[in-house]
């Protein structure tokens, strides 16, 4: 200022107060814009700048955790989410790249890809497209060496891939996902929610080598996926599926289940299917072979029922064990019933051991419908167990009909006239097995101790458990004996009901327990529709039943019950 | 205006009256300068107890010794309470400014501190931004992990499927079950 002289004009320099004004209040004016510009934009608007900044510097970070894992009773995996990329392409950068039209590299990627390079080159030779599906899984140790070929022209993301190390064992129980990674089918959609993972969402704030530098804060809480463990034991399981698909494959059958389970327990030990599926194989995936035939499929058990009408009858005394039964063929309605086993007289031992037909009709015909129909209920018969398996199947037993025809109530007792499943029948045979103690079957390993229940009269139970005994050591389930073990159980050949009646199809079961003294498993066999020649619940499931429950019982060091 | 103000800073071409310093009323009824004070005292004109001038006065013992147009522009500027000048007493400038900084040191100290403080800020939040990105890095590395594991858990799962086994055991090896009869059943006590 100084510098400045006055109007004095003893310097060099003559500025007017005037001019000194102007030029101040320029200043000033510029300043004072500058600052309330300023104001405005950073104190009193500061939106934009704050958008404009985070879009800059602020993310989303998406993590999507596995979906559970399904493991069997000893921990080994049903099913497991294994990590891979999807890979797609941006045409228009491939050709920005030199990479569309180099052929060289391009049978590179379509070796990493496992695709035809021809085929791989017209899918991305439009390079105005920016979009193009080349791969749903890719093992990510592929996926390094795919990128530094193909550059930002590749696309490669997260993704997991459901796979199924026991394949077709499980395939029916354990179930498959869709597209989405969702449950349809078996454990997998029963449980779909406890096991589904949620992806979480996050907001960071990034520097520009990508470091993530700040944790703003979680948009949506992720959730790793619960792992389930069910209670089949896969040794079991995927003995019991081969045995069965044999003997279905051998009898030329149209299917069949088998049901294991443990009687102290009621978890369900194997559960096999056939036939069955490879989940692993999407491209030959047939509906018809995906549901669980052992729940959600209903038969009429047949012969395997007996034991629960005679239970009915004895129960309230209108039988017992020394009665002898005319056992001779009798006609009801104009119908003719027989038996496949003639004998003329016998008690109810031995219409238990024979399957009789004709004695079971005139018991059932004595006490009547309902009082079966309620000790049916009582083993759990015509309601869903606890499984909690999708799709399954309550069975029926027309409680509720009105009209019962005489041929009706006499077949109702070798079991026609009522559907069930094949899980509902192995939970009844596991309660005769346990003295008539119903425990609810669990097709999860549980810890807690089951829910039981006494549903008969024990002493009944153990004096039928003794008939049904001779069934496989004198009677018709000969072939399911197994040596130093005393096994009781129960043949079935029921007809398979069709539109109009039945035909010549047959369904044939054997439902039994082993070791007889101290009853651990319970299994039922059942096989639909055996063509190549035997059709008899004894030759053609019995044998599957036999090698099936020893290799239980050895399996669990069960000691053998018999000298 | 200005002219009687500049009266302030005159120029003493002769020695000034003792008397009228020692009076501390001028005659024309003004402050002594400090010039005139710093003149005297340098004479030794000022009896000793001179030394003892008020502290305010001490304080303004800032003499004006720039060109005399300046100086006289000064005056007329500022009221003669502080003058500013490049030498001190004939002393040199930096330890004028020690003196300065000695005088003020709690305000100085505060800007140091205000200033480590500040630095301190800016490192620590480098720090925290290098411990995140590094904390990322490792849940990063961790799910990385995850998924490795996954894949080889599914590999093994499948060498080690049960019925791949069985049938390469009976196979392979010629392995088989033994019937149940043909087992020894050892009972522990």
């Amino acid at each position: 200022m100084s510098l400045l002289k006055n109007a004095k004009g003893n310097g060099n320099l003559q500025i007017s107060y005037f001019r000194i004004g102007i030029i101040w209040s320029v200043l000033i004016l510029l300043m004072g814009f500058l600052i309330t510009r300023l104001l405005w934009i950073q104190v009193l608007h500061p939106d934009r700048l704050i958008a404009e900044g985070n879009a800059r510097v602020v993310r989303n970070y998406h993590y999507e955790p596995a979906r559970g894992l399904i493991t069997d009773r000893n921990g080994k995996i049903l099913a497991i989410s294994v990590p891979v990329k999807t890979v797609d392409a941006d045409p228009k950068r491939l050709h920005e790249n030199a990479v569309a039209d180099d052929p060289k590299k391009l049978s590179e990627i379509a070796g990493i890809l496992d695709m035809d390079p021809r085929e791989l080159a017209e899918k991305i030779k439009d390079p105005t497209k920016r979009f193009v599906h080349l791969k749903h899984y890719l093992e990510v140790s592929k996926a390094g060496k795919l990128q530094a070929l193909g550059g930002n022209g590749i696309i490669l993301n997260d993704s997991y891939r459901r796979f199924y190390p026991t394949g077709a064992a499980n395939a029916n129980l354990v179930g498959i996902l869709n597209g989405e990674g969702e449950g349809i089918y078996g454990v997998e959609q029963s449980f779909n929610s406890y096991l589904t993972a949620v992806a979480s969402t996050s907001v960071a704030r990034k520097d520009r080598y990508n470091h993530i530098i700040e944790n703003l804060g979680v948009i949506k809480e992720g959730a790793a996926g619960g792992n389930l463990m069910l209670s089949i034991d896969n040794r079991l399981q995927s003995f019991a599926y081969q045995k069965l698909d044999e003997a279905v494959k051998l009898n030329n059958a149209q299917s069949g289940t088998a049901v294991l389970i443990d009687v102290r327990t009621g978890e369900v030990l194997a559960l096999a299917n056939s036939p069955s599926f490879d989940p692993n194989d999407r491209n030959h995936f047939d509906v018809a072979n995906a549901r669980n035939r052992a729940v959600s499929d209903i038969f009429e058990p047949g012969s395997t029922m007996k034991p629960v009408v005679a239970l009915a009858a004895l129960e309230g005394k209108d039988v017992d064990w020394n009665e002898v039964f005319d056992t001779r063929p009798f006609i009801v309605d104009g119908k003719m019933v027989r038996d496949s086993h003639a004998m003329s007289q016998g008690t109810l031992a031995d219409i238990i051991k024979y399957s009789s037909n004709t004695g079971m009709a005139h018991i059932a015909l004595r006490i009547g419908p309902m009082r079966i129909m309620s000790m049916m209920e009582r083993f759990g018969f015509g309601s869903k167990t606890q499984s909690g398996l999708i799709g399954e199947s309550s069975g029926k037993l027309n409680a509720n009909r009105r009209f019962w025809s005489e041929i009706d109530k006499a077949t109702l007792g070798f079991g026609y006239g009522v559907a069930v499943t094949n899980l509902q029948l192995a939970s009844a045979y596991a309660t005769l097995a346990s003295g008539g103690i119903k425990t609810e079957v669990s097709i999860l390993r549980s810890s807690k101790a089951p829910v039981r229940t006494q549903v008969v009269s024990g002493d009944e139970v153990f004096r039928m458990q003794n008939a049904l005994e001779t069934v496989v050591a004198e009677g018709t389930g000969g072939k399911a004996a197994i040596d130093r073990y005393r096994v009781a159980g129960k043949t079935g050949t029921a007809k398979i009901a069709q539109a109009g009646g039945y035909g010549n199809d047959y369904m044939s079961t054997f439902a039994g327990y082993a070791p007889f003294l101290n009853p651990r498993f319970a299994l039922v066999v059942v096989i639909s529709s055996p063509k190549a020649g035997s059709i008899y619940g004894g030759t053609v499931s019995g044998p599957v039943f036999r090698e099936v429950m020893s290799r239980a019982l050895q399996l669990y060091n069960v000691p053998p019950d018999k000298p | 205006m200005q002219m009687q103000q500049s009266t302030a800073l005159k120029h003493y071409d002769e020695e000034p009256k003792l008397e009228e310093l020692k009076r501390g009323e001028p005659a024309n009824a003004r402050e002594p300068t400090i010039a005139e004070l710093e003149k005297a005292r340098i004479k030794g004109k000022i009896h000793p107890g001179a030394e003892d001038e008020p502290a305010k006065l001490k304080e303004r013992i800032v003499s004006i010794s720039i060109s005399p147009e300046l100086a006289d522009d000064y005056a007329m500027k500022r009221p003669a309470r502080v003058e500013y000048s490049f030498k001190n007493n004939g002393k040199s400038l930096v330890p004028c400014i020690f003196a300065e900084i000695l005088r003020n040191l709690d305000v100085y100290a505060l800007i140091v501190v205000m200033t480590l403080l500040a630095m301190f800020k800016i490192y620590q939040v480098h720090e925290t931004r290098s411990m995140t990105a590094a904390v990322n890095e490792v849940s990063i590395g961790n799910a990385n992990l995850q998924k490795e594991w996954l894949s080889l858990l599914a590999q093994r799962q499948s060498l080690s499927e049960h019925s791949l086994i069985r049938e390469q055991a009976a196979q392979k090896l010629e392995m088989f079950q033994p019937k149940t009869e043909e087992e020894i059943v050892i009972r522990l006590p």
